[in-house]
């Protein structure tokens, strides 16, 4: 039986390597990406009816040889809300909004972390970790305890308290940094280097950036094969925007969507834009942020490993890079809890955000179809929230002090 | 000049007959990078730079953990002691 991966290939020069547990090329560093036996598979839309309710529905796109080495926890298959009242207020003819923050987990996550995770199986490694921002985290650490590897975590120390606990609990022995997000994914590749530890993020990144790509391949089969014609995704390291970008490519190269462009538009916080700020300036590099300062914590990386790469898909697909204020990122989360029942993390907010700064400019037009990513879930960022919304009224347990805070009176119905 | 240890990734370590941990006297990084060209030759000064002789932009050098491109980069002033870690920077995230 022909084998699923042909090779890795660096993005940068080309060459190629068996796939193992590699993530850069020898010769000039470049990320390695899987490359597929396309000519092998024979997969029409009709090839998925039927298949689980997970992103391992894709399995013949993901990078796991033996279905034995899946670690499933049911990640992905999310919904796609099609969000009318929103789309209404903003002056949009159709909105979606893609709802990652159901995911075990509670974020996007779960999508890398599934296929890492497995690919670690695989590879008969005898332990995971990553550096995180809080979300990988949890999902590397839930996937490790289903497959009962040891897991390690290098945070933040301002890392929300319960994505600490989160994956405290799934067993992660996790050590928080006194320092950024950078300073934990300097140590854990310093790490890596001396005792060969496999960090999903990073020694498995060509596999554990492939969970991520189900983000598009769901979104178009949720759209019955007829993608959209412009999509928003939250920016970190840019990874995730690069893998979206990678999956509506993919599926139009096996003839499963048309060969019509998707734009493909990344936001991050303005207290942390260093890929919004090289795209502006038409940088090829990205110049790295020293103290990234935001709400958003799960995007405050300041050295984002993906941006030039994330900058290049963003131009290859018509879109385009916004960054939004911590304000509007609250409003982005009240105005999609308030109005579709959907509450986002900070990361979610920025979608929401954008999409209104892209409305106003024009960057996005109001006939088109837009979907929103939506990476994870409220409740895991409430003090995001703490200093906005209303207090609830305190009131003693009696129904005149309701009516008296309601401001309503109820006309007393007497019996003749 | 300073004594200075560049910690190179192993990923390098072919160009270098092995040698991870370069000890050197240098006052800048770039002062650094120039004498781990001449110790080492070609084969290394390709890994390491451009061929514009700028250094590579998918490595990230850090000196004592700070980013050194926050530092001044190449004119970023060096100590006794100091520790330059080379590390590719396509990760994390």
């Amino acid at each position: 039986m022909t084998e699923k991966i042909k090779a890795l290939k660096c993005r940068e020069c080309g060459k190629t390597y068996s796939p193992g547990k590699q993530a850069i090329c020898e010769e000039c560093f470049g990320p390695l990406d899987v490359v597929y036996n396309y000519e092998a598979l024979e997969l029409n839309r009709g090839s998925f009816r039927g298949k689980g309710r997970t992103l391992w529905r894709y399995m013949d796109l993901l990078p796991i040889e033996d279905p034995i080495n899946v670690v499933e926890l049911n990640a992905g298959w999310t919904p796609l809300h099609q969000s009318r009242r929103l789309a209404g207020l903003l002056g949009l003819s159709r909105l979606y909004v893609k709802n990652d923050s159901v995911n075990p987990t509670g974020s996007f996550k779960d999508r890398p972390a599934t296929v890492a995770v497995s690919k670690a199986l695989e590879l008969k490694i005898n332990a995971v970790g990553c550096p995180s921002t809080g979300n990988l985290a949890a999902a590397t650490a839930a996937h490790a305890a289903k497959a009962n590897l040891p897991c390690y975590v290098l945070m933040p120390y301002d890392v929300e308290p319960v994505k600490v606990a989160q994956a405290a609990a799934y067993g992660a022995r996790i050590i928080s940094i006194r320092g950024t997000y950078d300073d934990a994914n300097r140590l854990a590749a310093q790490l890596s280097e001396r005792y060969g530890w496999a960090f999903v993020n990073m020694d498995l990144r060509p596999y554990y950036v492939e969970g991520s790509k189900t983000l598009a391949f769901e979104v178009c089969e949720q759209l019955d094969w007829d993608p959209p014609d412009h999509v928003i995704v939250p920016m970190a390291s840019g990874a995730l925007l690069c893998a979206v970008h990678r999956g509506f490519k993919e599926l139009a190269k096996i003839g499963l969507i048309p060969e019509r462009t998707v734009k493909v538009t990344g936001v991050q916080p303005e207290g942390c834009a260093p890929i919004v700020k090289a795209y502006r300036s038409n940088q090829t590099h990205i110049t790295p942020l020293d103290k990234p300062s935001t709400i958003a914590k799960s995007l405050a990386i300041g050295e984002p490993g993906d941006g030039i790469y994330a900058n290049r898909s963003m131009r290859e697909s018509g879109g385009t890079a916004v960054s939004v204020s911590d304000e509007e990122i609250v409003d982005g989360i009240r105005l999609l809890a308030s109005k579709e029942g959907i509450f986002t993390e900070p990361a979610g907010g920025v979608t929401i955000a954008a999409l209104k700064r892209l409305l106003e400019s024009n960057a996005v037009s109001r006939d088109e179809r837009v979907v929103c990513y939506v990476t994870g879930n409220g409740l895991k960022t409430i003090e995001a929230l703490e200093s906005s919304l209303l207090r609830p009224h305190v009131v003693e347990p009696k129904l005149e002090a309701l009516e008296t805070v309601l401001e309503v009176k109820a006309q007393c119905q007497q019996s003749p | 000049m300073s004594t200075v240890t560049i910690v190179l990734p192993s990923i390098l370590s072919k160009a270098t007959g092995g040698q991870r941990y370069i000890r050197v006297s240098a006052s800048t990084l770039g002062d650094t990078l120039d004498q781990i060209k001449s110790l080492y030759g070609e084969t290394l000064s390709k890994k390491l730079f451009e061929p514009t002789g700028e250094p590579k932009q998918l490595l990230s050098f850090y000196i004592n953990g700070r980013n050194a491109r926050l530092l001044g980069f190449l004119e970023a002033k060096l100590d006794d002691g100091d520790e330059i870690v080379v590390i590719p920077s396509v990760s994390g995230g």
